[in-house]
């Protein structure tokens, strides 16, 4: 399973697919202070990054991998612009 | 060619050709969606399956075709006769590309400029704005603008789109000269096609700066709706883009422009940056740099200028620019006023001097790399710091003499960084409170759209050359248990049992069966409607009318009458000779139709029809008939037949002289048909195949060809006779009686020998003779063989009756070939090769 929802926080595991989406998006939804635990999150289909950045939810755990740079700099900052290094 | 290619070609092929197959439909009924939705399906199993060949031009033909498809089902787009003929016209290229596919001959070069316009004109359909604009905003005019050093409006008004200072960072961060924006908008549905266009984005070609618009999803939102917009800025070759992006075409504008161009851009504010940071050693530097070409202080300075202080982006970009290997020249176009020039004129300071020297390569390097540590995301000030100041320190104090003020720089920097972090955090906290509130009321209602989904349709597909393979091992298992009856003979005569005789006899005839119906079996394997060929016909009946002027309706009756595969492929060809000579000779001109009181349209009808074991396939057309007069006189004229024919033959026999070779009733040679090659090609198509072809016609009624084609080409039942004591098989077909008469029954009428059956007077022609034996003379009595010809009936004089027998049929091979007196040759039983005779050879030079 990619995404392990426990009470407050949904850990996020290697490749989450686009039916994630649907679950993410309204197990999110439910209640606002739900957080994401992105630590060993390595790719998703855009429909998952898609209810990220809608939604921006709290982050409790950044990921790991360096190609999901862009999705830390973009959850942080308020506009959704990356510059690669 | 590899067998995954031969697959999809094989398969892509029955797509293609059940696509053309509804858009015919459409365009003879109107358009409903479920056929739309069919051709829409087909073309994007094309499309799909096409992406895993290096064939990208066709894989964008047919994912324009696709898109245009899509927009019509869902009545973005009407439907018109128009996007049908070019729709159609995609599915032709497509078809010919796999033909070249096939014989492996094709090029990529020369399928480019085809696909793009193509898919141009499709694209026109779905957005007319954007005619002819395809995927790059590049026009040829703003190839000349961009060669000025000048970027289009829409390219700047995309970049600062993007950010007010995304030219310089872009600048800063590019090394080539091939720069884009590229603006992405997927389509809502795209999530249904299979498409991810985030990781598409991510994966472009020398992305260099990216940005995902990304509004608030309500809580019933559908998630399963794409509302993404990405922007993306890069380097890489407008073609390594549009490759990227092939399969997302008409969801993306892409806007080229050159580095140069971008430079001549930026170059105010980099003179402004320049000024504001107000640093001397830098002013300098970039004076010296622009007097003299020298670009080495230059860069040093801007490099460490970076690496010791924090600045605002776009100075940060302006000094990372300045720092790379550059080429200034573009400052000088114009001297600005004021700024650096002005405030250059101080003397060089101590730094300055050291700065001179410039730092070695290892150590820009050295420094670039602690940058870029720095601005990671995985950077953390805590533990980081430390060691990348001590770094810079170092490689600092190598060049610089004033070290204390480049390390009071650095730790002013440190705390800028440590205080810009609550701040951002401060920031997500406010957007997730909005969020919560406006979220926490709503429901969960996310639909998610069936997938329209293939029946599955129970099909097996089978290697063609399988079957064949166990057609003939049927063969062989049929000439095997002929091999039985020998056996039982042998039984008999030579081990005198009876018994044993009987005995195999009745194991023959279960052999038999169980031969026949597995023979029966395999052949149905091998029968396949006759739709298969009629399908392709209402296509070239529209494409003849429409060049011809002409109206012409196709109706087919008998498309489920089943055939031999081999003998439909073969049948092809000569139907569509006849139905051009119906559409380019037949069928009248709508104007010359209403004066002759027909109606406009014309009609032209293509009927199958099983008989016993053959099918007959009617042309028959309703135009001006054929006259037997006038084709008397042309074949006269032409030398076909002779003056004493023109005067004997009848009209029947005057029509079937267009079958004869070099005869062509068109006065006028036009391209579709009338090289008096036709016919004749027709005809010889016909017979090979085993079958006939006869035509009627009537002035001003219309004409009708009429094909009897056996059902299957595989198995023969031939009657066996004795001729010189050697076998002789003559197809069963073709045999109307056998007749034992009394030598003095035979007459002589003008030196040919004739009998008389029932009042029918019957020709002969003595087998003996025919085939170069030796004559028999002597006999009281004789076996006759009576045939049926196209000519009529004739009577064959042989030795001996023998039984009838199925056998498979092989052509003659080799020293053999040149013997048309047989067509062909078949294995006994007992071994003994039998030949089979060409009733009508024969006949032609005993007569």
């Amino acid at each position: 399973m990619p995404v392990t929802y426990k009470k407050k926080v949904a850990v996020l595991t290697g490749h989450c697919e686009i039916e994630e989406a649907e679950t993410l998006f309204s197990w999110l939804t439910e209640d606002a202070s739900r957080q994401l635990n992105l630590k060993t999150l390595t790719t998703a289909h855009t429909a998952v990054f898609q209810v990220l950045l809608c939604l921006r939810p709290k982050v409790s755990v950044q990921p790991e991998s360096s190609e999901l740079y862009w999705i830390v700099e973009m959850l942080q900052s308020d506009n959704n612009k990356v510059w690669c290094e | 060619m590899s067998e995954l290619l031969d697959v999809f070609i094989g398969e892509s092929r029955e797509n293609l050709e059940s696509a053309s197959q509804e858009l015919i439909e459409i365009q003879a009924s109107g358009p409903s969606s479920d056929k739309v939705d069919k051709i829409f399906r087909d073309l994007h199993t094309i499309k799909g399956s096409s992406d895993l060949f290096d064939i990208k031009p066709l894989t964008r033909l047919a994912h324009a075709a696709e898109d245009l498809l899509d927009s019509v089902r869902a009545k973005e787009v009407d439907y018109n006769d128009e996007i049908g003929d070019l729709l159609l016209e995609a599915l032709d290229q497509i078809s010919m590309w796999f033909d070249e596919l096939e014989n492996g001959t094709q090029n990529l070069a020369e399928w480019q400029p085809i696909s793009t316009d193509l898919g141009a004109q499709l694209r026109a359909f779905i957005d007319p704005s954007q005619a002819g604009a395809n995927t790059t905003e590049q026009t040829p005019a703003a190839q000349a603008n961009s060669s000025t050093n000048e970027i289009v409006d829409s390219v700047a008004s995309a970049l600062d789109a993007f950010d007010v200072n995304a030219d310089i960072a872009l600048l800063s961060k590019s090394a080539s000269s091939d720069l884009y924006v590229i603006e992405y908008t997927p389509d809502e549905g795209c999530f249904f096609r299979g498409e991810d266009p985030v990781n598409v984005a991510l994966a472009l070609p020398g992305l260099r700066a990216f940005e995902i618009n990304a509004p608030a999803m309500a809580a019933d939102a559908d998630v399963y709706q794409c509302v993404l917009k990405i922007t993306a800025l890069g380097e890489a070759s407008e073609d390594a883009v549009v490759t990227h992006m092939a399969y997302y075409e008409g969801q993306y504008t892409l806007h080229k422009l050159t580095q140069q161009a971008l430079k001549y851009r930026c170059k105010d504010k980099i003179l402004d940056s320049v000024a504001q940071l107000n640093d001397e050693a830098l002013n300098d530097a970039l004076k010296t740099a622009r007097e003299t070409g020298d670009t080495n202080t230059l860069q040093s300075t801007a490099g460490l200028l970076v690496a010791s202080q924090t600045h605002a982006m776009p100075i940060k970009a302006v000094l990372s620019f300045l720092s790379s290997d550059i080429d200034l020249t573009f400052l000088d176009d114009h001297k600005q006023v004021g700024g650096p020039d002005d405030s250059a004129d101080a003397p060089a300071s101590g730094a300055d001097e050291h700065s001179k020297e410039g730092l070695l390569p290892h150590e820009k390097e050295l420094l670039t790399q602690q940058l870029a540590l720095m601005s990671s995301e995985g950077y953390s000030a805590e533990f980081m710091f430390p060691s990348i100041s001590i770094l810079v320190g170092n490689v600092l104090k190598q060049t610089f003499s004033n070290e204390a003020e480049l390390i009071s720089a650095i730790n002013a920097a440190l705390e800028d960084v440590q205080n810009d972090i609550p701040e951002i955090q401060d920031v997500v906290e406010t957007t997730n409170a909005t969020n919560e509130s406006e979220t926490q009321t709503a429901e969960e209602e996310a639909s998610q759209p069936a997938k329209a989904e293939r029946q599955a349709v129970k099909m097996l597909k089978v290697d063609q050359s399988k079957i064949d393979y166990l057609m003939d091992i049927v063969g062989e298992l049929t000439v095997a248990k002929n091999s039985l009856p020998y056996l039982a003979k042998q039984a008999e005569e030579e081990g005198g049992s009876k018994r044993l005789s009987k005995q195999i006899k009745a194991h023959f005839s279960i052999v038999n069966r169980l031969t026949e119906s597995l023979q029966s079996a395999v052949l149905q394997i091998r029968m396949v409607p006759v739709s298969h060929v009629f399908q392709r016909y209402p296509r070239l009946v529209r494409d003849l009318s429409r060049k011809l002027d002409k109206k012409i309706e196709l109706c087919m009756q008998g498309e489920d009458t089943e055939f031999d595969k081999n003998l439909i492929e073969s049948l092809s060809e000569p139907l569509i000779h006849l139905l051009r000579n119906s559409i380019d000779h037949g069928i009248e001109s709508p104007e010359d139709r209403i004066e002759a009181g027909k109606p406009e349209t014309g009609r032209i009808d293509l009927i199958a029809t099983p008989l016993d074991d053959s099918v007959i396939i009617e042309i028959r057309d309703d135009g001006k008939g054929i006259d037997p007069h006038k084709i008397k006189l042309l074949a006269f004229q032409k030398g076909v037949i002779t003056e004493s024919q023109l005067e004997s033959i009848d009209d029947n026999e005057a029509l079937q002289l267009i079958f004869a070779a070099g005869f062509s009733t068109s006065e006028q040679v036009s391209d579709l048909s009338g090289r008096g090659v036709g016919m004749d090609a027709v005809k010889t198509m016909v017979s090979q195949a085993g079958g006939t072809i006869e035509m009627q016609s009537e002035v001003g009624v219309g004409s009708t060809f009429k094909l009897l084609l056996p059902q299957t080409m595989s198995v023969n039942r031939v009657m066996m006779f004795e001729v010189n004591d050697q076998m002789f098989g003559v197809s069963m077909d073709a045999v109307v009686e056998t007749v034992k008469v009394p030598t003095q029954d035979i007459q002589r009428i003008r030196n040919e020998n004739v009998l008389v059956i029932r009042d029918k007077l019957i020709p002969l022609c003595n087998l003996r003779d025919a085939l170069g034996f030796e004559p028999d003379g002597g006999k009281e009595e004789h076996s006759i063989l009576v045939v049926s010809t196209p000519q009529g009936e004739f009577g064959l004089i042989i030795d001996k009756f023998h039984e009838g027998i199925d056998v498979i049929q092989k052509p003659l091979e080799g020293v053999l070939a040149g013997y048309s007196h047989f067509s062909g040759t078949a294995l006994l039983g007992d071994g003994r090769v039998l030949l089979i005779i060409n009733v009508q050879e024969v006949l032609s030079t005993c007569l």
